[in-house]
């Protein structure tokens, strides 16, 4: 019996081998190492074509001092799918009139431009970010605010996405973004790939912000370099400092004659300068105070320092602080169970107008294991209801709508852009193009997972 | 409805092309239209025969719809762009099928929000069944479930009407703007 019979060539040819995608990076003098290193690694990692750009081929100085030589002066570039900015000193490339332009044309074609840490700057400067949202390098988030008044800052998210542009937060924050990049341009599992590669521990999410934790409560009141005031002839050294957002707590020892009490009295002058407001001590002498203070967006906060003998000349003091109000501040970290079977993309809600207190979610909801599931529910605090709706064609030519119970989720993607999608019923407030709401899925099993949606105009052709 | 997304690109060009002759589907004997009065979303008396001259697209929905009706307002809108210079020679009236809830305050903000050139009418309901009646189309009201209270299931057709009043034809939701804007120029 011959092996191969006649005619079961497959009848089409086979498919040509699709380009492969090509990533620009600018570079300059100046330029922070890990920002577009970081990126480079991940995109090659992808299997993506990698270049730097600079105003020439001249061999350019990062700002720690390593010498590169970039691939292309800008108008010699070729065309690219992604278009990164990179940041550190960045004060001269945002004022070259040609760097602008060049990202201006280029951002065109692109289908992604990334700006990593105050590269936001550099983007911001092309007017490419007024009327979206952004963010940049913890320390450089306020000033952003006054550079760029059009772009809506925040400080709560790793990377923010636009859709077209994306701008992460800080130097490492540059990996992740670029790895959300990948997972947009060729789905999660070859996002996934690519960090087992680099043996990069990818939460899949955009929730550590660094500008966003809880010590700049301690940096407010401390100064930047969070000292611990220590007594005449003592020395105080910072042991240890960690938190979350809701919660950070700061160690120190002192080594010196002071006794606790004067260790702490200083602390605690210090913090009162800072407008905490002590609420009380056991007595005088005591080496425990309660505190409360407002942070700058006004939310409460309750405080507590404290001090202890640890062995002779060596006094240990501690800051804690809490805001009020937050769920399980200390563990706000702890992932949900569940949550990471299931990747939401391309989640959108729809500007409506202000009198009409409902609204539409769209999304595409990924389902990653090998078991089917259900999407049974979902809730947002800015909605009194949500509710998953079909909107139907019927062979009468008339469009139908249902409330549904459950929405089934195969293992892949699942499309909630249309047909299927969520109601939100009773908006608390108008939402407008550039908020962005959570909105909370509850899948089958108990699980949930919280996502951040931004709100949008309709686009129809 | 969404369904055409998913298409190729240059499917979508090929249907659109193909069908430009066909696209506007004749409409039956039954439903032969004409001219009809109505409450406009400024609480104006809107009368249809008082626009002659202009081509009018005429579709029927509610404000609490989200799909297709903002749908249908955003391709309107897309009309007209591509109408250009032409535009002020077209109007869509946008009917709404739910005098329960659509107010002329909540039609003003909803047909300034998605469309320009738009006006939106309400009117008793028997007016505007009537109006449903003349040009073919349906509506239902179904209770529900949903903390909406209840749905209204209509059509979605969007109605060509010439510059005479006339009944010429009727697109679907889903037709693109090219097609609904070339239609508008031939009349």
């Amino acid at each position: 019996m011959p092996l191969i019979v006649k005619g079961s060539q497959p009848a089409a040819p086979a498919q040509a081998p699709q380009p492969r995608k090509k990533v620009a990076i600018l570079i300059f003098d100046n330029v922070q190492i890990i920002d577009y290193t970081g990126p480079y690694e991940v995109f090659g990692a992808a299997g993506l074509d990698v270049f730097t750009v600079a105003t020439s081929t001249a061999t350019i100085t990062t700002n720690m001092g390593m010498k590169v030589t970039p691939h292309y002066a800008l108008n010699e570039a070729p065309a690219a799918d992604v278009l990164l900015i990179p940041g550190g000193g960045v004060v001269a490339t945002q004022q070259d009139p040609n760097v602008i332009k060049w990202i201006q044309e280029r951002s065109k074609q692109a289908e992604y431009v990334l700006s990593v840490c105050n590269g936001a700057y550099i983007l911001a400067k092309t007017g490419l970010l007024d009327g979206l949202t952004a963010t940049t390098t913890a320390p450089l988030i306020d000033p952003l605010k006054n550079f760029a008044p059009k772009v809506k800052v925040v400080r709560d998210q790793r990377y923010v996405d636009n859709g077209k542009f994306i701008t992460t937060a800080g130097l490492s924050s540059g990996i992740d973004g670029a790895i959300y990049v990948v997972s947009k341009m060729f789905g999660v599992a070859r996002a996934q790939l690519t960090a087992l590669r680099l043996e990069y521990d990818w939460k899949g999410d955009s929730k550590y912000a660094r500008a966003n934790l809880a010590d700049r409560q301690l940096v407010n009141a401390l100064g930047p370099g969070v000292l611990l005031p220590a007594p005449q002839g003592s020395k105080s050294e910072l042991l240890s400092t960690e938190g979350t957002a809701d919660y950070w707590e700061m160690k120190w020892q002192v080594v010196g004659d002071s006794s606790p009490a004067d260790a702490l009295k200083l602390l605690n002058e210090t913090l009162a300068a800072g407008k905490w407001i002590e609420e009380g001590r056991p007595g005088p002498g005591a080496i425990r105070s309660a505190w409360k203070f407002k942070d700058q967006e006004g939310r409460d906060w309750s405080g507590t320092s404290a001090a202890q003998p640890a062995g002779s000349k060596i006094v240990l003091v501690n800051l804690k602080v809490e805001r009020i109000g937050a769920v399980s501040a200390k563990h706000a970290s702890v992932p949900e169970s569940g949550a990471e079977k299931f990747a939401v993309r391309d989640a959108w809600i729809q500007e409506m107008p202000p009198s009409r207190r409902i609204t539409a979610a769209h999304m595409i909801i990924e389902n990653l294991a090998v078991t089917p599931t259900a999407l049974i529910g979902a809730r947002a605090t800015i909605a009194r209801v949500v509710e998953l709706h079909r909107a139907e064609m019927d062979d009468k030519g008339m469009m139908r709508m249902h409330k549904l119970d459950r929405i089934e989720l195969p293992p892949g993607k699942t499309d909630l852009t249309g047909e299927l999608h969520l109601m939100l019923i009773d908006l608390k407030a108008q939402l407008k193009e550039g908020d962005q709401v959570t909105l909370t899925l509850e899948f089958q099993g108990g699980i949930s997972k919280p996502v951040m949606v931004p709100v949008k105009k309709r686009q129809t052709e | 409805m969404l369904r055409i997304r998913s298409l190729p690109v240059w499917l979508i060009a090929f249907v659109s092309f193909t069908s430009l002759a066909a696209a506007q589907e004749k409409v039956s004997d039954q439903a032969p239209g004409g001219d009809f009065s109505l409450t406009d979303h400024d609480g104006k008396r809107f009368k249809l025969s008082d626009h002659r001259g202009k081509v009018i697209l005429l579709f029927f929905g509610y404000t609490s719809c989200t799909e297709a009706c903002p749908i249908i307002l955003g391709r309107i809108n897309s009309v007209f762009k591509q109408l250009g210079g032409g535009a002020d020679k077209a109007l869509a009236v946008f009917v709404s099928v739910d005098p329960q809830r659509d107010t002329t305050q909540v039609l003003r903000e909803y047909v300034h929000h998605f469309s320009a050139n738009t006006v939106a009418l309400t009117g008793t309901k028997e007016e505007i069944d009537e109006v449903v009646k003349q040009y073919g189309a349906r509506y239902e009201i179904e209770k529900s479930s949903s903390a909406l209270g209840y749905h209204i299931n209509h059509t979605t057709d969007i109605y060509l009407i010439d510059r005479q009043g006339a009944l010429q034809g009727r697109f679907k939701h889903t037709d693109r703007a090219e097609l609904i804007a070339a239609g508008v120029k031939r009349l």
